[in-house]
């Protein structure tokens, strides 16, 4: 069970980091 | 309405205005890095965290690094929170030998606290360790509190800066917002409040003989009472300097031993505000135009002194159903009055409706009356207030860099009017700011609506209801608006601590607080990279009466559009079926 409640929490730390080079994408691809 | 409670309202409203400047100035050169008073005493230790970690404070961060920095940072304490909660029985510092947090409760109290939320699926006084609630909980009452000042400070230099790449380090905000701004606050609290009573010891929990024994639910006489105490005085102060929220014990600030007396009730409350309000200064200094911030902090005091007032009078007027219990409702010298079910009477009626409309227009949580007993209107305004958006006055950081969200859609919305490009301080908002402002304002409402509709449709959601109709709707509906904009505060007949509640609520706290700050961080990087415009006779004044309107108005507008219809179903439903019995 920690592993899955870790693997969830640390999962969306990672969806928030790709979200920062999504947006820095949509920026202008810097 | 008394006149004891206006005046003690009045006193309480000015000596947090009258702080704002001094702290506000002082905030501004920490972050500005000038001499700020307490550079001597504290400069060493700050170079030697400088040194251990390897960090270069010169080293200025794009956006997106700066980012980066602050979710790698939250993730680590995520885990460490989690790990020392999992092992709390084999740690030292549990003289009660509590046993391990079990894994569900463990996820959502480590995203609590690692959010800023501090929401509270257990008692701290039946489940924590001394250790955890040291080393776990008061930490990250710290950095948690230091990360949102860090992202408002980056957002601040995304307006001051002129063509420039970076909005700062990250690591260097954290630790000057740590050691200059939260540690010496929380220290003089600290102290404040042990000389009232608040305790601070290590000793273990207090067997006593009872005045007047008592029976118990099974008829049996009960001599004895255990006495919880511990290390609370220390956590309590950063709980309130940092708006987290997170009391010591179970009962937070209502318990006797967390916020004896009216004094310690005063300062408590002082502190909630005391950073947020101050911020705002500091944001118009930083930007060179403290008019900038004046005016962001009258927009918040008019809708706080508006929606306090609806709370004081639906609390001190009570309800048809207690007045026709014959229950005295008139205050007077040697009663409040009113609706006093879940306050305490060493408060009243104005101290804790006062309490209420603080801890929910900020993101701090920690109650001293129970909020899930106000009348449906007097519980309304903290619900609505968390839904704003907690931008009156806000979280430590937090709540500003909402407001200026919000700042930057009301001129938005001005230039659509008169068919001209916005600007806000000298930066033209276009496109790509637009549509993460959009996204700001529209993902905590989402996490809200979407987390309540889940768990009204679902059985495990409907099981945590202790309060079936519109009370029950009104009880989810707070936890979920509450958990999405990180307050911590619950209407708390909800039984939140099952792995539904648990795992619904964390995942709302994370995007509330994470993504949010994404998003903001993003505009920060590309407001920063915009050269300055000069204002010319078209530029909307931002420091103006005209302007302090249009931020009002388009707060409230969204606030109400987004939830009057949800609203409708709870408290105001209630009032409607309260008044008609």
């Amino acid at each position: 069970m920690d592993a899955i409640y870790i693997g969830i929490g640390v999962a969306f730390f990672v969806v928030s980091w790709a979200l920062v080079r999504f947006f820095s994408y949509l920026q202008g691809g810097k | 309405m008394t006149a004891s409670g206006v005046i003690q309202i009045g006193l309480f409203l000015t000596a947090v205005l009258l702080l704002v400047k001094p702290l506000g100035w002082y905030i501004a050169r920490v972050y500005e890095n000038k001499p700020c008073g307490l550079d001597r005493v504290l400069g060493p230790f700050e170079r030697a965290i400088y040194r251990l970690c390897g960090i270069n404070p010169a080293n200025e961060m794009g956006w997106q690094r700066y980012t980066v920095a602050m979710l790698a940072f939250s993730a680590a304490g995520f885990v460490t929170l989690y790990a020392l909660m999992r092992l709390q029985c084999v740690l030292p510092l549990n003289p009660h030998h509590l046993a391990a947090v079990p894994p569900d409760l463990s996820f959502n109290t480590a995203v609590s606290f690692v959010t800023n939320t501090n929401w509270q699926a257990y008692g701290g006084e039946t489940t924590m360790s001394y250790l955890t609630q040291m080393l776990g909980l008061a930490v990250q009452n710290f950095l948690s509190a230091a990360t949102g000042m860090a992202v408002l400070v980056a957002l601040i230099r995304g307006f001051a800066r002129r063509n420039s790449q970076t909005i700062g380090n990250f690591w260097v905000d954290l630790t000057r917002s740590t050691l200059y701004i939260l540690l010496p606050l929380s220290l003089v609290l600290a102290i404040l409040l042990v000389s009232q009573g608040v305790v601070q010891t290590f000793s273990s929990y207090q067997k006593v003989t009872l005045v007047e024994p008592t029976t118990d639910v099974n008829g049996n006489r009960v001599n004895e009472q255990i006495i919880a105490v511990g290390p609370a005085a220390s956590q309590i102060a950063i709980k309130h300097i940092g708006t987290n929220g997170g009391g010591f014990f179970n009962a937070n600030s209502a318990h006797p031993l967390e916020n004896p007396t009216p004094l310690s009730n005063f300062l408590e409350m002082l502190a909630i505000l005391l950073i947020p309000t101050s911020l705002c200064y500091t944001f118009g200094k930083m930007v060179g135009d403290t008019r900038q911030g004046w005016a962001i902090l009258a927009s918040m005091v008019i809708i706080f002194i508006g929606l306090l007032a609806l709370c004081c009078w639906s609390e001190q007027k009570g309800t048809p159903q207690l007045a026709s219990a014959g229950t005295d409702l008139r205050a007077s010298p040697t009663q409040s009055g009113g609706n006093m079910e879940g306050k305490e009477v060493r408060f009243g009626i104005f101290n804790s409706a006062l309490w209420a409309t603080a801890t929910t227009g900020t993101s701090c949580g920690a109650v001293n009356s129970m909020h899930d007993s106000y009348t449906p209107l007097g519980g309304m305004v903290p619900m609505w207030l968390i839904q704003l958006g907690e931008v009156i006055f806000g979280g430590v950081g937090s709540g500003l860099y909402g407001m200026l969200v919000f700042a930057i859609l009301a001129v938005f919305i001005a230039g659509l009017m008169v068919g001209r490009t916005p600007e806000y301080l000298g930066k033209k908002i276009e496109s790509f700011e637009m549509k993460m402002a959009s996204l700001v304002v529209l993902l905590p409402i989402l996490l809200a609506l979407v987390g309540t509709a889940a768990a009204v449709v679902t059985k495990a959601g409907q099981a945590g209801v202790s309060n079936p109709g519109p009370h029950g709707f009104s009880e989810i509906l707070y936890g979920y608006s509450s958990a999405s904009n990180n307050n911590g505060s619950v209407f708390a007949g909800l039984a939140a601590n099952s792995p539904f509640y648990n795992i619904t609520t964390a995942i709302a706290m994370l995007g509330g607080r994470f993504l949010f700050k994404v998003l903001v961080l993003a505009i920060a990087g590309a407001l920063a990279a915009k050269k300055y415009v000069p204002s010319s006779a078209g530029t909307l004044k931002t420091s103006g009466p005209m302007f302090v309107v249009l931020l009002i108005s388009v707060v409230v507008v969204v606030g109400a559009l987004s939830f009057i219809p949800a609203l409708a179903l709870g408290p105001i439903v209630e009032h409607l079926m309260m008044i008609g019995r």
